[in-house]
């Protein structure tokens, strides 16, 4: 027989909830009445009570601002494509809602920092030696040097002097501005 | 040690299908987009290599110069790299051939393999019925099931070489996150994305792994030298019976199928008898992971997918005149499938501002699962020094990797079109590796004397950050006491 934990219930402070290493599962017994249990059904995360969604203000204005963020245009042969975006944008933010369970309100005002993102590159954790203007001048001194083919890196394949006048996005003139 | 060719290059050609039309014969199970002819390494008789003998397919999101890159995605049906993968010259060095490369969901935007401009890839462990075979890494792990191929590459973003190796009854590896390079392999989630292998050996894995685990200069997200090194101090595995198996609670989701539950059981005591100690874990964070995961890749596919304009490269509708934002957005509208456009509209939605910052939030999700994980591992971290580790803890973590059975076709149509985020529950297993980067793999279940189960079932094995050698051996171990 399942059995399901109720998940209020788990959650009361009496019944503290964290990260643990708990009890060995000694027996075929213990193991056999552990992994009957339920803790809870993820499919809770992805159902939505109509209440729940009608809470969130999602219209044609936002779906077309959306869309041309996205370079795509609303589905010509579907006219109802922009209320199906609707719902699954909806749904989508209901789903994201469950981020914020049992989590206490954050306390940082400038939450976008670069810093504040979490990546699991080594350098965000164990930095190296700070760069300093003469270590900065010193790779770029190297730079021609190490034209690398494999990414497709040729040597001399790009003459700046000559892109002036010629395709002049990829350089920056100066502003012409009014002289008094 | 020189592997056995599974098949000769000739069979090979004959039985793999291209759908491009090149092929002579039908590959039923849709599992490859192109053929690759270079044989270079067939004419390298006299030296033996790690891989010689062998060949591989690979995932056709990690770029090769001959042929296509497709993504199977249309936007890029007629796009050819001039790049070739590290990962791919890597095994090649080693003595591998590549002969093809694999369907996949378009852009790795899956967990079925149905989501391709090419059609989908059909389970091969099925035998008389059209069941998916799991994503997005379908056919890479059709090929190696129909043994078109020695082994294959995937890439897996939150399950997507685990789920469709168990699916199809093959073992599917995700290292951990920044081991392999992924310079080549076209981006869906930066943050997540990670080279995987699929095989039917284990022996396979492991040289495979060997060969491509290396720091690439030109990846940086690739793990430098000076971590690696550090690496060589964690412990290896000596004996089955010291391990520490850790069973999380949070995996003991309503979802799972009795059979799923038998599977781990008979696993867990399996271990247990043989002197194993078998403890419950606490890891709050995997239910909020799901929703982490499915917030960090919309908003990095939406970013990543903002390149494909069909102007510079890729396919272009030119049909109609138009401003320069008309005809990009009639390029990718007409080029992305349907999925794709979804979870960039989501992804873009999700980053603006009259959403919320869910996007930090997810990464703080993300931060504290690590953090548990932490707490729950035996050895350390070794990008989080001042994470100190349990001496009580555990050497892995064991879980089914799927909850419920492959699908069949019209089942998954069907219950996509009730909820696209039904698809998202069954990821529920393997996401939260995929967050924390740590090393996961997935291993086919066969219980003694039931040599031909009629479903492919499977446990998932996980290990912490770093410690893919000592995964890759217990299960090893796993394997042959089993």
């Amino acid at each position: 027989m399942m059995i399901r934990i109720c998940k209020a219930i788990r959650y009361q402070p009496c019944f503290h909830y964290s990260t643990k290493v708990g009890q060995t599962l000694a027996s075929e017994k213990d193991l056999k009445s552990y992994l009957e249990k339920s803790m809870w059904k993820v499919a809770d995360l992805v159902s939505h009570k109509q209440s729940d969604l009608d809470k969130i203000k999602i219209d044609d204005k936002v779906i077309e601002k959306t869309l041309k963020c996205s370079g795509l245009e609303a589905s010509q042969s579907d006219p109802n494509g922009k209320k199906k975006l609707i719902s699954s944008l909806k749904a989508q933010m209901c789903f994201v809602q469950h981020l914020y369970e049992d989590s206490e309100p954050s306390k940082m005002k400038d939450e976008n920092k670069n810093n504040t993102i979490f990546r699991l590159i080594a350098s965000d954790h164990k930095p190296q030696d700070p760069l300093t203007l003469e270590k900065l001048m010193s790779d770029i001194e190297k730079l021609q040097y190490s034209v690398n083919a494999s990414k497709g890196e040729e040597e001399n394949s790009i003459n700046i002097e000559t892109l002036n006048g010629k395709a002049s996005y990829f350089t920056l003139e100066p502003k012409k501005t009014d002289t008094l | 040690m020189r592997l056995p060719r599974t098949h000769s290059i000739a069979q090979i050609e004959g039985i793999t299908v291209f759908r491009r039309g090149l092929s002579t014969r039908a590959d039923e199970f849709n599992s490859l987009i192109s053929e690759v002819k270079s044989k270079k390494h067939l004419s390298e008789k006299d030296s033996v290599k790690p891989l010689s003998g062998t060949s591989f397919v690979a995932k056709d999101n990690i770029a090769f110069p001959q042929g296509y890159t497709t993504c199977a995605s249309k936007a890029l049906s007629n796009y050819r790299s001039p790049f070739k993968a590290t990962v791919i010259q890597s095994l090649e060095d080693a003595g591998s051939d590549l002969i093809g490369k694999a369907n996949l969901d378009e852009f790795g935007m899956g967990s079925s393999n149905v989501e391709s401009y090419f059609g989908a890839v059909i389970n091969p462990a099925f035998a008389n019925e059209k069941r998916i075979a799991g994503g997005s890494s379908g056919g890479s792990a059709a090929a190696v099931r129909s043994e078109a191929s020695t082994f294959a590459l995937g890439t897996d973003t939150g399950g997507s070489v685990r789920l469709p190796a168990a699916y199809t009854g093959v073992i599917g590896f995700k290292p951990t996150y920044g081991r392999v390079s992924r310079w080549g392999v076209i981006p869906y989630a930066q943050t997540l994305d990670t080279v995987g292998i699929l095989a039917r050996d284990i022996g396979v894995v492991k040289q495979v792994f060997n060969a491509i685990d290396q720091h690439d200069e030109k990846d940086v997200t690739s793990i430098p030298e000076e971590i690696r090194s550090d690496w060589s101090g964690l412990p290896k595995l000596a004996d089955m019976k010291n391990t520490t198996v850790g069973v999380p609670e949070e995996f003991l989701v309503e979802e799972l199928s009795g059979y799923s539950r038998q599977v781990w059981y008979d696993t867990l005591n399996s271990l247990r008898k043989l002197g194993c100690t078998i403890k419950q874990v606490n890891i709050p964070q995997i239910e909020k992971s799901l929703s982490a995961y499915y917030t960090i890749v919309s908003a990095e596919a939406a970013s990543n997918l903002s390149r494909y304009d069909g102007v510079r490269y890729g396919f272009n509708s030119t049909d109609k005149p138009g401003t320069v934002h008309d005809i990009i957005s009639r390029n990718r509208s007409s080029s992305f499938g349907q999925e794709v456009q979804r979870r960039i509209i989501l992804g873009n939605y999700t980053l603006s501002s009259e959403s919320g910052d869910h996007y930090l939030k997810a990464t703080e999700v993300r931060k504290m699962l690590v953090k548990e994980l932490n707490q729950v591992f035996s050895t350390q971290h070794m990008l989080f020094s001042d994470d100190k580790p349990s001496s009580s803890g555990c050497d892995v973590l064991i879980s089914p990797t799927y909850t419920s059975i492959p699908c069949t076709l019209d089942e998954y149509h069907n219950m996509n079109e009730e909820n696209f985020l039904n698809n998202y529950i069954n990821d529920i297993l393997t996401v939260p590796a995929s967050l924390a980067g740590v090393p996961a793999i997935s291993v086919p279940y066969q219980k003694q004397n039931t040599p031909e189960a009629k479903i492919p079932e499977a446990i998932q094995i996980i290990a912490q950050h770093g410690n893919d050698e000592f995964l890759l051996d217990f299960t090893k171990e796993l394997m042959m006491r089993f």
